[in-house]
């Protein structure tokens, strides 16, 4: 009978230990479409950065900036289609994304955010030269989604 | 598939190693024992989102082992005050495996057991969340969305220790302690189960259990003597 109050015993003590308390939501939820600026010369592909460059997406002012070599973009959750606003200097370009959507659960606490996989993104060539997606998923992860060459 | 087959297997091994290895082991079937557990009507008091009741039974097929099973349902259901959503989960679980009692001959008195066992453990749920919001600093706000009904399965071990005490003739009341092992979820990547009916927390690998349950049992007993 012994062996059986220890094993009650660390059978209770497990039961206690796997009580927790709830958890409030700690993870920041950012997803954005991670784009890098580029150049072509000569037929070598460079990194570079843009001066005086300003982003606007539904009015609001993403970006207003000197020497920006990277961006990263919020694409509207509630439509299939982002259109933003590129100004240089004087020109402006305007550069839509077109995309689908997935809702998923990030989990309990921190509840549901938005997903997208790209399908096409379409430049007016006023700034850009040309525009390839290299990564289509845009998710929580840091990883270029897009290259813009200017 | 192959974790039930193993699960059968190894039962049928236990039973046979315990039927060679004992003297008195001849098959006496019957003593068909069926109970509630009454921790399932205290929870809700705790914790108010999951209800739910679970049966339990157990039938005696030689002298210190015991077939048992667990069948049992529940509900989650939570509210936007809680989470930027609602949600509600349904589900149904069944539990099969057997129970050896370890009580020595000279400690049994009355048909009272002290037992260790396992089973093999299923459960179906469905869940769905509605009423969803998802903030935006730059674009239009997500609000009032919903998912699709979600079915999910999952397979678990459970191995079990408890006690089952004769009160008054043929009425028992006993506990159980649980400890559980996920083997397989088939889940889906928008949402992941709140709570998995018979299991427990639904984003853990691992999780424990217990009951707190009366039984009545049948008195019926078939005692089949084998000839040495």
């Amino acid at each position: 009978m012994k062996s059986v109050h220890v094993i009650t015993a660390i059978l209770v003590l497990f039961l206690f230990s796997n009580c927790e308390e709830d958890s409030q939501c700690t993870e920041e939820i950012e997803i954005s479409a991670n784009i890098n600026f580029k150049t072509v010369s000569l037929g070598v592909r460079k990194d570079t950065s843009i001066n005086n460059l300003t982003v606007i997406g539904r009015d609001t002012p993403y970006y207003n900036n000197n020497n920006l070599n990277s961006i990263s973009l919020a694409l509207s959750q509630v439509s299939d289609t982002s259109v933003f606003k590129f100004t240089v200097d004087t020109v402006t370009d305007t550069i839509s994304f077109y995309y689908n959507r997935e809702h998923y659960m990030v989990s309990f606490e921190c509840g549901f955010a938005t997903r997208f996989t790209l399908e096409e993104i379409i430049t007016q060539n006023k700034i850009l030269d040309s525009v390839s997606i290299i990564k289509p998923n845009v998710d929580m992860s840091d990883e270029t989604n897009i290259l813009f060459y200017y | 598939m192959k974790q039930i087959f193993y699960f059968i297997i190894s039962c049928i091994l236990l039973l046979c190693t315990e039927k060679a290895y004992n003297q008195e082991g001849d098959w006496k079937v019957g003593g068909l024992r069926i109970g509630a557990d009454l921790s399932k009507f205290v929870l809700p008091l705790f914790f108010p989102e999951t209800k739910g009741y679970e049966f339990l039974a157990d039938i005696q097929i030689l002298d210190k082992i015991f077939i048992a099973g667990e069948y049992g349902r529940s509900r989650t259901e939570l509210g936007t005050d809680s989470y930027n959503f609602s949600y509600e989960l349904k589900g149904s679980y069944f539990k099969l495996g057997l129970n050896k009692n370890i009580l020595k001959p000279d400690e049994i008195t009355r048909n009272d057991i002290v037992f260790f066992g396992a089973r093999y453990s299923f459960s179906a749920l469905r869940h769905k969340a509605a009423d969803i919001s998802i903030t935006d600093e730059h674009w239009e706000e997500v609000s009032g969305i919903e998912t699709e009904e979600i079915s999910l399965k999952c397979h678990f071990i459970d191995l079990t220790a408890g006690v089952k005490t004769e009160l008054f003739k043929n009425i028992y009341m006993g506990w159980t302690i649980r400890g559980m092992i996920r083997l397989y979820l088939k889940s889906n990547n928008i949402m992941d189960p709140y709570f998995i009916p018979g299991f427990g927390k639904g984003g853990k690998k691992a999780s424990v259990g217990f009951n707190y349950s009366v039984y009545y049992r049948i008195p019926y007993k078939i005692t089949a003597k084998e000839e040495r």
